[in-house]
């Protein structure tokens, strides 16, 4: 599949999921399902599929590859502990990223003082210019308001609606799109000398 | 009226309808500048997923280990309504203390079985022994919401069963493993129904599983050791052994003989033969008070285990702050499970912070009735 195609295929999928998910796995409804009927394999599936989008959702809010990583295995920990709770009507992404957010908070307090100096943050492997985009991007999103940036890095990491990041974020469809233009005008203004090319 | 271009970011954002989809798409046919607005936007996204993407392991192997290396499944635990039920809860009360339940404990799990009613039961369960003088009570760890107080409740109901002990034995049941069979009894005492208090139900049992209280109840052994359960406990008892296991919450054991019986919480394990203690599990600690006989008491954490004799021996173990927030969040119960599902409030946010040096939980609950505050906020210490 074409990325054009791919992005034509419809609003639930980004590109990124399209391009990487072949299009005959059982969906996540069905998985999640299968786990709440005992199925490690089904869970293991789920837990596949969605560690990575968890974990840029919580390395961008805990701005720690080591808190983002423990943060993770604490989505997935509780999610299997409360997966008998999950209402299979609802969205299992919107679901595990709600605990993902609700994790990174909670670290991220815990941690009392979160590790905001963006400087210190390694970017391994990656080439000087590379890094430095790296870090001017990090730089940026974290001067955003709390929930811009929470709804900047749920809509760029995920394929949830404005509607469900709203859930997440404790607020309506149209303010979670109020903050998504406000963080993008805010990272417009900010990374236009680092990303001309786009911004 | 949907203004096309205005919409642009709506439409990126996946937050069109399907018609307004449609329609934006056959506008996009025809707009140069929303197709170039839109390519900005994909640009963007990209640019920004690629720059912030972090180096990352795949985490599956630790998960699964976590996993595997015995995480719970138990997910119930009932939150009590501080608010006192009126008559609906009394006469709900007053139907629970007629509720005598034998627990035919299954092999392997079973789902989420209600007990068999007793009066299939064919061997005589033991007499409960009169209740003994109340250990003096553990500090409450956990403070009242601050929700308003209303009116007290009305006076206890009429015992719907004979009051004074010994209370009716209810018909026995045979099993095949007698060892596995326990009774579960509501209590009765001098024409005072203990469980028809407005904070007293069982709520809930997991056949098999897990006992979770929103109130005091009384848990009458085969084996003659009396348990009584404390408000907002979840207990089980595990296959392997005798003893229960004690995840939250407050037990008070009163065991006049027989075998060495192991009672263990998340953070220790306390061995006995015949003695009274009392054993709570809250917030990452547990809590010993020996009222009579001895005990051997085994930190789990550090492998250390300690004789403690007659005299009220206090034992605290903490443990890590993770586990005292991992057993609040994220909590349901089935409503119909529920007797009344005005008491339930389910945990909606948790959040952690440090006040004065001493660690705070902040838990923001959603009421399920109308008549409460929509969102109570409560406040928990951490720790010791």
């Amino acid at each position: 599949m074409t990325r054009v195609a791919a992005l034509r295929a419809g609003p639930r999928y980004s590109s990124f999921e399209m391009l990487q998910q072949p299009p005959d796995l059982p969906d996540d409804q069905a998985l999640a399902r299968q786990a709440q009927s005992g199925s490690r394999a089904a869970f293991d599936e789920l837990v596949r599929r969605y560690q990575k989008k968890a974990y840029r959702i919580a390395f961008g809010i805990l701005r720690s590859p080591h808190d983002a990583d423990d943060a993770v295995q604490e989505v997935f920990i509780r999610a299997f502990r409360y997966l008998p709770s999950f209402d299979l009507a609802r969205s299992f992404e919107g679901w595990i990223m709600g605990i993902a957010v609700n994790q990174a908070r909670t670290l991220r307090s815990r941690r009392r003082s979160p590790s905001g100096d963006t400087a210190r943050i390694a970017a391994p492997g990656r080439p000087a210019s590379d890094s430095e985009t790296h870090l001017a991007a990090l730089q940026a999103i974290s001067a955003l308001p709390e929930k811009q940036r929470e709804a900047m890095l749920l809509c760029l990491n995920t394929d949830l609606t404005t509607q469900e990041i709203g859930e997440i974020l404790g607020c309506s469809r149209g303010a979670a799109g109020v903050h998504l233009h406000r963080a993008r005008a805010a990272l417009r203004k900010a990374l236009g000398p680092v990303l001309p090319s786009t911004l | 009226m949907l203004k096309p271009c205005a919409d642009l970011e709506a439409y990126h954002h996946r937050d069109l309808d399907d018609g307004e989809r449609a329609s934006f798409d056959a506008h996009l046919s025809g707009c140069a500048s929303c197709r170039a607005g839109l390519d900005s936007l994909r640009a963007m996204d990209d640019q920004l997923r690629s720059a912030l993407s972090p180096s990352w392991d795949d985490l599956s192997g630790k998960i699964r280990a976590r996993l595997e290396a015995g995480t719970s499944r138990t997910t119930r635990i009932a939150v009590v309504n501080p608010i006192p039920r009126l008559a609906g809860l009394a006469a709900a009360a007053a139907v629970l203390v007629g509720a005598v339940y034998l627990l035919s404990r299954p092999k392997a799990p079973a789902p989420l079985d209600l007990p068999a009613p007793v009066s299939k039961a064919v061997e005589p369960a033991p007499l409960v022994p009169p209740p003994p003088p109340p250990l003096p009570q553990p500090n409450e760890e956990f403070p009242e919401p601050p929700v308003e107080k209303p009116e007290p409740p009305p006076p206890p109901p009429a015992p719907v069963v004979p009051p004074a002990p010994p209370a009716p034995v209810e018909a026995p049941r045979k099993t095949s493993s007698p060892a596995k069979t326990v009774a579960v009894r509501a209590h009765v005492e001098k024409g005072k129904v203990y469980l028809s208090t407005d904070r007293s139900m069982v709520t809930d049992v997991l056949s098999g599983q897990e006992i979770v209280t929103e109130g005091a109840a009384v848990l009458a052994q085969t084996d003659a050791t009396r348990i009584e359960v404390g408000p907002e406990s979840r207990l089980s008892y595990p296959d392997a052994r005798p003893g229960v296991h004690l995840a939250e919450g407050t037990v008070t054991i009163d065991r006049a003989g027989g075998e060495e019986t192991i009672c263990t919480t998340p953070q220790a394990e306390v061995r006995y033969e015949s003695t009274r203690l009392s054993l709570t599990s809250r917030s990452g600690t547990t809590r010993v008070l020996m009222a009579a006989g001895s005990a051997r008491f085994l930190n789990l954490a550090d492998g250390v285990a300690r004789h403690l004799g007659r005299v009220q021996v206090e034992e605290d173990v903490r443990r890590d702050l993770e586990d005292a927030i991992s057993r609040r969040v994220g909590i349901a119960v089935p409503e119909d499970r529920l007797p009344d599902r005005r008491l339930l409030h389910i945990v909606e946010e948790t959040s952690l912070f440090l006040r004065r040096g001493q660690e705070m939980l902040r838990v923001r609950w959603r009421g399920t009735s109308g008549r409460r505050p929509a969102s109570p906020t409560r406040l928990f210490p951490c720790g010791t």
